[in-house]
């Protein structure tokens, strides 16, 4: 004899079928609704405050290695080498943050650790941070996925390296007062919009693949642009960017 | 045309076919000579009357694996039987065999569709009941509990579409046997060969 599991007829198990899906999204939508945002406070998220004084330094190191969110960079009056806060909900724990201090030289390391498993479904890690303008700085920022805002305004910035896979990259300049920074931009997919000081030298190498470029202010053409201030005191500002699909945008703008 | 010459070519155009189909099949042409010469005509007479034995071999081709599909139901089956009426015409690549890949494309896509809510269902579900019991982070957009209910839905949902996906099959193989054998008929000329 012939054993086997017997299926009930199939309009049978379509019916029922339709009848589970349709009472289980109704729960689901009514649990929803009833909970509203209020579930989010259960699971609240993590907030690490960053507070990294600059101690007896002459220059700083600062590397951000960010895997998906959003940063929000600007300069800061206080002592402190950088302050701030990072809110997300990512896991348990916050962000590796290491300072360490060589011959008079500072390294500031921030590394948001990366979860394959995780990071897909909805990790939205908010870095909002402040740059101290005492030191001068060296600064490298690694995006994997999101938006960068960039406004280091008084912060003496010295290099600056930014490489973003995806995401808007807004990058203020406009109000850098050092004597000269050295710059490189690397971006994969997304809009990226610089704005430069018009009272310094600035000389830059654009490549931009799919998109529009739109240069104001500078001259030049073929992916070399320059603004010259004829002045020996004039700080300078060298630029290269590397951007694959996405609008690009460069200004020179007034200081703020 | 002569009689052995005709049936030897008909012979080899339904090769494919069942030995005692061929036998009947022959045996039914052979009789038209025999009943031809009866009356008069000539084997020539006779053969060019009949049409050509390739075209009505492939005729028989035809309806033959139609039949067999419809007998014994397979993908194998109809997938030969629609060769089988492609090849009477080109016409047929465009009437037959295209919208008949359409079909098939669309009956894959909804099974692969349905196979994967029905996959995400577990995962969703499996995923907040581990945020509930403090495993996992909070990293939703709803509350665990309705997403809970929510991968019981999508799982019962992709079933339900693999379940309309056999349902919908077994419509279209009816249909598309329904449709060879009419267009064979229209084809050949003939009600039933």
């Amino acid at each position: 004899m012939k054993a086997g599991i017997k299926f009930p007829p199939l309009r049978q198990i379509i019916i029922w079928l339709f009848i589970i899906s349709a009472i289980s999204f109704a729960i689901g939508a009514i649990i929803a609704g009833i909970e509203g945002n209020s579930y989010k406070s259960k699971y609240q998220s993590t907030v690490t405050p960053v507070e990294i004084e600059s101690g007896e330094i002459d220059h700083a190191i600062v590397a951000l290695e960010i895997d998906s969110g959003s940063l929000n960079l600007s300069d800061d009056e206080s002592m402190s080498l950088m302050s701030g806060n990072i809110s997300g909900v990512h896991a348990q724990k916050g962000p590796d943050i290491s300072f360490t201090s060589t011959d008079r030289v500072g390294h500031l390391n921030m590394k948001q650790e990366s979860s394959m498993w995780l990071d897909p479904i909805s990790k939205e890690d908010q870095w909002n941070l402040t740059l101290g303008q005492k030191v001068p700085t060296s600064l490298s920022i690694m995006m994997n996925t999101g938006d960068l805002r960039i406004k280091p305004g008084d912060a003496n910035l010295t290099d600056l390296s930014i490489k973003q896979s995806t995401g808007d990259l807004i990058l203020d300049l406009s109000g850098w007062k050092g004597t000269h920074l050295m710059g490189s931009i690397d971006e994969g997919i997304g809009s990226m919009t610089i704005l430069l000081p018009a009272d310094a030298s600035i000389a830059t190498r654009v490549e931009n693949g799919i998109g529009s470029r739109s240069i104001l202010g500078l001259d030049g053409e073929k992916g070399t642009y320059y603004h010259t201030v004829q002045d020996s005191q004039t700080p300078v500002i060298s630029l290269s960017v590397n951007q694959g699909i996405g609008d690009l945008t460069m200004k020179v703008v007034n200081g703020s | 045309m002569q009689k052995d010459k005709y049936l030897s070519q008909l012979r080899q155009a339904i090769r494919a076919l069942p030995e005692n189909e061929q036998e009947e099949i022959l045996a039914d042409y052979d009789e038209h000579f025999r009943m031809g010469i009866t009356d008069g005509r000539t084997e020539a007479e006779i053969a060019s009357a009949l049409g050509d034995p390739r075209s009505i071999g492939r005729e028989y081709a035809a309806v033959s694996l139609v039949n067999r599909a419809e007998e014994s139901p397979s993908a194998r089956g109809i997938g030969r039987a629609v060769l089988a009426t492609v090849g009477l015409g080109l016409f047929n690549l465009f009437v037959v065999f295209l919208p008949f890949l359409i079909l098939v494309f669309m009956i894959v896509l909804i099974l692969i569709i349905g196979f994967s809510i029905a996959c995400a269902g577990p995962f969703l579900a499996g995923y907040a009941v581990l945020i509930l019991i403090g495993v996992l982070p909070m990293q939703l957009d709803t509350p665990p509990l309705a997403a809970i209910f929510f991968g019981i839905g999508l799982t019962s949902s992709g079933l339900l579409m693999i379940a309309l996906d056999y349902w919908l099959t077994r419509i279209c193989y009816r249909q598309t046997i329904r449709y060879l054998r009419w267009n064979i008929e229209v084809i050949s000329g003939k009600e039933t060969l």
